[in-house]
Parts: structure tokens; C-alpha cells; sequence
């Protein structure tokens, strides 16, 4: 049987502004979910409370039909790349690899440039260098859900393109959520699409392109 | 497990030469108290320590709360990822303070 994740009556709200009130959104091993909204939709803060981080009034998350309070705090079975910098950019490489029980070797393959910095620190990259190594990081853990905010910002495009490849490759033992305003290649790249739209809710779009176009998050 | 550890560590060196300082610094005013003296000297060392090690948790919860997911991502939460640092910073202390008393 596949893993799922659902995650419902997600309700938060900021000092009586509601920032999410009605989500439902369900990701499975071996598909990849794109989650797209304005900005300020609350796109960052559904990952967050999916994570388990940000607690908001009420919130559900079920893997396997079972409520999870904390789904970070189970071994193993999500990983969250946060929308800014999140590793210590003093630790070497290798080590940030072996923490996170990834293959250096598997990174290297997918980011040739990084064989030459294997026993440097972080910050001996560039900023499109390292957002693209933590995207990898998260990535390539071995846990079944991976939460990407904004994986492409920062990146150029032949590591746009890598990483769509890599998204490819490992939705086959994994379930991915992405969110980026990227729309073309969230959409290209997933199974299915969720808009946030105000105030708060979640719609999966059943036509994607017409959808997006009727609720105005595009032209 | 391993990781984890590995984890808190590598967040506690982060911060290690001040809170370090705050130790040896406040048991160097109080003139280097040690067996008898040390234990009245404790009480106001451990209020130190919860008043200094509240600052440093707000400091870098403040100035880099994005640093936290790293530590999110290994399932160590923020309370735990803070008071396993602090344990630790005390912990080197009190090795520290056994191995004086001791010696003389």
C-alpha cells in the first residue's frame, strides 16, 4: 500500500486575520503535488503547520489514516526545505551529508561541481550553489515526504533543469509537495495541482491551465 | 541517534566560547570557589546561567529562525535542541570544576 499523508482543518489565523481556513490536500508516495497561490496566501505557513513547526488554532495531519501531532518529529518520515537558508554554512559538506543520511557520491553525480568542495564548508559556495545543495539535501533524504517552498528560486537554469530531472526520478519513492511561483514548472512537473485562494482555502484544480486562469493567478 | 547528537553538538559549539566565558568568567569574580565554597557559589552560578542562556536562545532564535529547520529536519525540536545545548555547556562545566577540586 502506497503512504499518504492528508492534511485538513487547517486553521490559522494572525491577530483575527485568517490566513488559512478551509485545506484539504492529500499527497501520495509516487506523485508530486504543486501547491500554488498568490503571495501571502499562506502557501509557506500550510508547509510549515504540515511539518509540524507552526502550530496554528486546529490542524490535521494523517499518514496512513493516523493523526500525527508533530510529523517532523517522526523518525524518518518528512523533510522540509524552508523558503530562505537553513544549513549552517560553517559545517563542511560531507558532514551536513552524513547528518542528513545522504549519499555524497548520489549529491556529486547530480551536482559534479560540489566533488571539489567534498571537505569545504558550505559557505565556499555561491548562493545558487547552496540553495541547489539544500534542495539536493532534502531531496535525496530518506524519508518518504519531502516538503519543497520555492525549491527553483536562486537557480539557474541548467539547475532548474537538473532539478526537475531529480524531482522525476525520485517521486517514485517519494511523495513531494512543491511550491514555487514558478507555475510552468510546478505544473509540468506535477501530478496534481492545489491553488490556495482567499481567504485560506485549498481547490484542486481539475484543469490546471483554465483553472488558474478563472480564479486570476494568471493572465 | 548519532546524527542527532552530532546535531546538538555542532549547534552548541556554534555559541560555546560565550557561554564558556559566562562560566569561567563569573567563577573567576567570585574568586575561584571550589569544594566548600563552590556549593555556595552554585545557586547563583545556575540563576546566571538561566538568565544568560534565556538571552542566548532569543538571540538566535531572532537573528536566524530559518537555522532552526535544520534541526527540524533531524526530529529535534527547538525546546530540545536549546536545553540539550545548555546540559551540555553545564555538564563541561561541572567536569571541569570535579576535575579542580580534585587536583587541589
Amino acid at each position: 500500500m502506497k503512504q499518504t499523508l492528508e492534511a485538513d482543518n487547517m486553521w490559522l489565523e494572525y491577530n483575527g486575520r485568517k490566513i488559512l481556513q478551509s485545506i484539504y490536500l492529500k499527497i501520495e508516495v509516487g506523485r508530486v503535488v504543486g501547491l500554488l497561490g498568490r503571495n501571502g496566501s499562506g502557501k509557506s505557513s500550510l508547509l510549515r503547520m504540515i511539518f509540524g513547526t507552526l502550530r496554528g488554532q486546529n490542524q490535521s495531519v494523517r499518514v496512513n489514516k493516523k493523526f500525527i501531532a508533530h510529523p517532523y518529529l517522526e523518525k524518518g518520515l518528512i523533510r522540509y526545505l524552508p523558503q530562505h537558508k537553513f544549513v549552517p554554512t560553517e559545517l563542511k559538506i560531507k558532514k551536513l551529508c552524513c547528518l542528513y543520511q545522504v549519499s555524497f557520491s548520489e549529491m556529486a553525480n547530480h551536482f559534479p561541481a560540489l566533488k571539489k568542495y567534498e571537505n569545504e564548508p558550505v559557505d565556499r559556495l555561491s548562493g545558487g550553489e547552496i540553495r541547489f545543495f539544500e534542495t539536493l539535501l532534502i531531496l535525496l533524504s530518506p524519508v518518504p515526504f519531502v516538503l519543497l517552498d520555492e525549491p527553483f528560486t536562486h537557480l539557474a537554469p541548467v539547475m532548474v533543469e537538473e532539478l526537475a530531472n531529480i524531482i522525476k526520478a525520485q517521486k517514485q519513492n517519494k511523495a513531494i509537495v512543491l511550491s514555487d511561483h514558478s507555475f510552468q514548472k510546478v505544473l509540468d512537473l506535477s501530478d496534481d495541482i492545489y491553488l490556495i485562494v482567499p481567504v485560506g482555502r485549498s481547490i484542486l484544480l481539475k484543469n490546471p491551465a483554465a483553472d488558474l486562469k478563472s480564479f486570476g493567478y494568471t493572465n | 541517534m548519532k546524527q542527532r547528537l552530532q546535531a546538538i553538538l555542532s549547534f552548541y559549539f556554534t555559541f560555546a566560547w560565550f557561554t564558556a566565558l559566562i562560566s569561567l568568567g563569573s567563577w573567576g569574580i567570585m574568586k575561584t570557589p571550589l569544594h566548600q565554597d563552590f556549593q555556595r557559589f552554585l545557586p547563583l552560578y545556575i540563576l546566571l546561567k538561566i538568565f544568560t542562556n534565556s538571552l542566548v536562545w532569543y538571540h538566535l532564535r531572532s537573528s536566524n529562525p530559518g537555522r532552526l529547520f535544520f534541526y527540524s529536519n533531524l526530529e529535534i525540536s527547538e525546546t530540545r535542541l536549546f536545553l540539550s545545548a545548555f546540559a551540555i555547556d553545564i555538564t563541561l562545566f561541572f567536569v571541569l570544576i570535579f576535575i579542580l577540586h580534585v587536583l587541589f
